[in-house]
């Protein structure tokens, strides 16, 4: 079984200022307060995540732009923290729920 | 002579250069250490900061050592946690903060107009520690003198920072640490 699991974000939170977020990843071994988000700016998928804190509801790295970009930052935090919420939350027949 | 750990995820900053080669540094060292900033450092994990994060508590760092820019830790690319172990009397230039202890030195008395205090129900501390399972606990409506109040609860920066900084068992170092004292960088997934 795979020890990352990938939830999309496209259609879930809403982007802005030329960022998209595409999907979240997690760790299936362990449960850590945790996700990272992978992203697009201007359609580029980047190459590296966004490492977001699921408790302070804020990400741990950040983008480099003016206010209104950490605006939506800010915003995408919060809106990712539910999306993940309701998907990881433990039910009988949710296919993402933690093993551990 | 006390052990402190760091977490290092994969892609981070600190998995890509060791620490135990350079020792580590805040990202903004030559920031005066203010209380305003070591709220903004652990409240709102404010990158632009004269602190570096420790911790008391290896399952933290290993939590932290989980993600990193690079994706979730995993065998092929794994993540770090450093064992630091800091003697006293301190490296010169180093000092070390427990921000429980220098926030409580500082917080608003009993008397006073402004409390740091919530003034919700009792499961406001579960909201804040466990946002995902229990966000509904911060906008609930609780009683308040002459019937229920359909306010937000009050959660102040301070009251925050405390929470958070009991999570990560967190201690703050101002300053730099030397490599000397980073005494294992071990590989997580």
């Amino acid at each position: 079984m795979s020890e990352v699991c990938s939830i999309p974000l496209q259609g879930q939170v809403q982007g802005g200022d030329d960022i998209e977020f595409l999907e979240a990843e997690v760790s299936t071994k362990y449960d850590i307060p945790f996700a990272v988000v992978r992203y697009s700016v201007s359609g580029q998928k980047q190459k590296t995540g966004l490492r977001l804190d699921l408790d302070k509801q804020v990400f741990i790295d950040h983008v480099e732009g003016n206010g209104e970009k950490q605006q939506t930052m800010n915003r995408a935090a919060r809106e990712i923290v539910k999306v993940l919420g309701v998907v990881l939350r433990p039910s009988p027949g949710n296919v993402y729920t933690r093993t551990q | 002579m006390p052990i402190f750990y760091r977490g290092a995820g994969p892609g981070s900053y600190w998995d890509i250069n060791d620490a135990r080669q350079i020792g580590f540094r805040a990202q903004a060292p030559q920031l005066v250490a203010t209380m305003e900033r070591l709220m903004n450092h652990i409240a709102q994990t404010t990158v632009t900061s004269p602190f570096v994060s420790l911790t008391r508590s290896y399952a933290i760092a290993h939590g932290y050592a989980m993600a990193g820019p690079g994706g979730i830790a995993v065998q092929d690319q794994p993540g770090y946690v450093y064992e630091i172990e800091i003697a006293d009397p301190l490296p010169l230039g180093l000092s070390l903060l427990d921000p429980i202890r220098e926030l409580a030195a500082v917080l608003p008395g009993p008397l006073d107009r402004v409390s740091y205090q919530h003034d919700g129900g009792a499961k406001v501390l579960l909201g804040m520690v466990l946002p995902k399972e229990y966000q509904h606990m911060l906008v609930s409506t609780y009683p308040q003198p002459g019937g229920m109040s359909g306010a937000p609860v009050r959660v102040t920066q301070e009251l925050v920072t405390l929470v958070r900084a009991l999570r990560d068992a967190e201690i703050l170092a101002v300053g730099n640490i030397p490599a000397s004292c980073v005494l294992a960088r071990t590989p997580i997934y």
